[in-house]
């Protein structure tokens, strides 16, 4: 009966590994931040999955608080890339959006008052950088 | 007797949490747009850990591994819905032409299954005698993969 248990693990493992491996391709190429990011979290989830299934492998229970503290870091590792990535600027394209208004009205004065100065910068858009690539 | 009840119900749940993980690689793999790349996701964090925790938990009987397992189980369905609520923050505040694509998006749905689509896929029917409206569709289909990745090519 043991070997049985054995037999309905040990495959599930290795498919979970080539799961994961396969999850590697879509966090090389995926065109974007969003998509490394999501294939990371998705990856980590995946080994949790495998830690899970180890512990029932090999007889072993302590598995079972690496996997609880690992998914734990998973979850304040994608919190943190995320605040990290995300581009706290003015978006360019807001049109209904009342700040933004404000902002581009108060540019434009500016510029129409001295079209040769530099003008200022109220959104902070040189030193945030926009929406760069 | 118990044990092969154990066995039977241990099998059920992993192959159906290996099922639902496979789906979620595959869509994750198969989509085009990070939005529904996330959503994909969210199977596998979900119903995929749920079956294979179900699993393990009848592997394990009654023991105090058990509740270690709802433990695993619990911080991770606390945690992923907040994760995924952040890369959509990323993906939101990342890039300018969002609300442009989901309107494309909009469009091209109601194009191939509009009232206008509907009728002249009619049309069609009454006269060529067959299914209506295949071309059409094929070309709409064709434009909405060009949307993605025109999407993709102007932003990051």
């Amino acid at each position: 009966m043991a070997f049985a248990w054995q037999m309905l693990y040990l495959p599930a493992v290795l498919l979970m590994v080539v799961l994961t491996g396969i999850m590697l391709i879509r966090a090389v190429q995926g065109p974007g931040t969003t998509d490394r990011i999501l294939a990371v979290n998705m990856i980590s989830t995946m080994v949790i999955c495998i830690i899970l299934l180890l512990s029932r492998l090999l007889d072993e229970t302590w598995l079972l608080d690496v996997a609880m503290i690992y998914a734990m870091v998973s979850i304040v590792t994608i919190t943190m890339l995320a605040s990290l990535y995300v581009k706290r600027a003015v978006r360019s394209d807001s049109s209904d959006d009342a700040a933004a208004e404000e902002i581009k009205a108060e540019v434009v004065t500016a510029e129409e008052k001295n079209p040769d100065k530099e003008q200022p910068d109220p959104a902070g858009k040189e030193v945030m950088g926009g929406n760069e690539k | 007797m118990m044990e092969y009840f154990r066995f039977g119900i241990a099998a059920f749940f992993l192959l159906a949490g290996l099922f639902c993980f496979i789906s979620s690689v595959a869509g994750n793999l198969r989509f085009g747009f990070v939005m529904d790349r996330m959503h994909s996701a969210g199977v596998g964090d979900t119903l995929g850990l749920l079956c294979v925790v179900l699993s393990l938990a009848a592997a394990f009987g009654f023991r105090m591994a058990t509740l270690k397992l709802l433990l695993v189980l619990v911080f991770l369905w606390l945690g992923s819905p907040v994760t995924t609520h952040f890369l959509s923050q990323v993906e939101v505040f990342n890039n300018s032409r969002l609300t442009e694509h989901l309107r494309d998006q909009r469009a091209q749905g109601d194009r191939q299954n509009g009232p206008e689509a509907q009728t002249a896929g009619n049309a069609q029917a009454a006269e060529t005698g067959h299914a209506a409206g295949t071309e059409a569709a094929d070309a709409a289909r064709s434009g909405g993969e060009d949307q993605n990745d025109a999407y993709y090519n102007g932003n990051h």
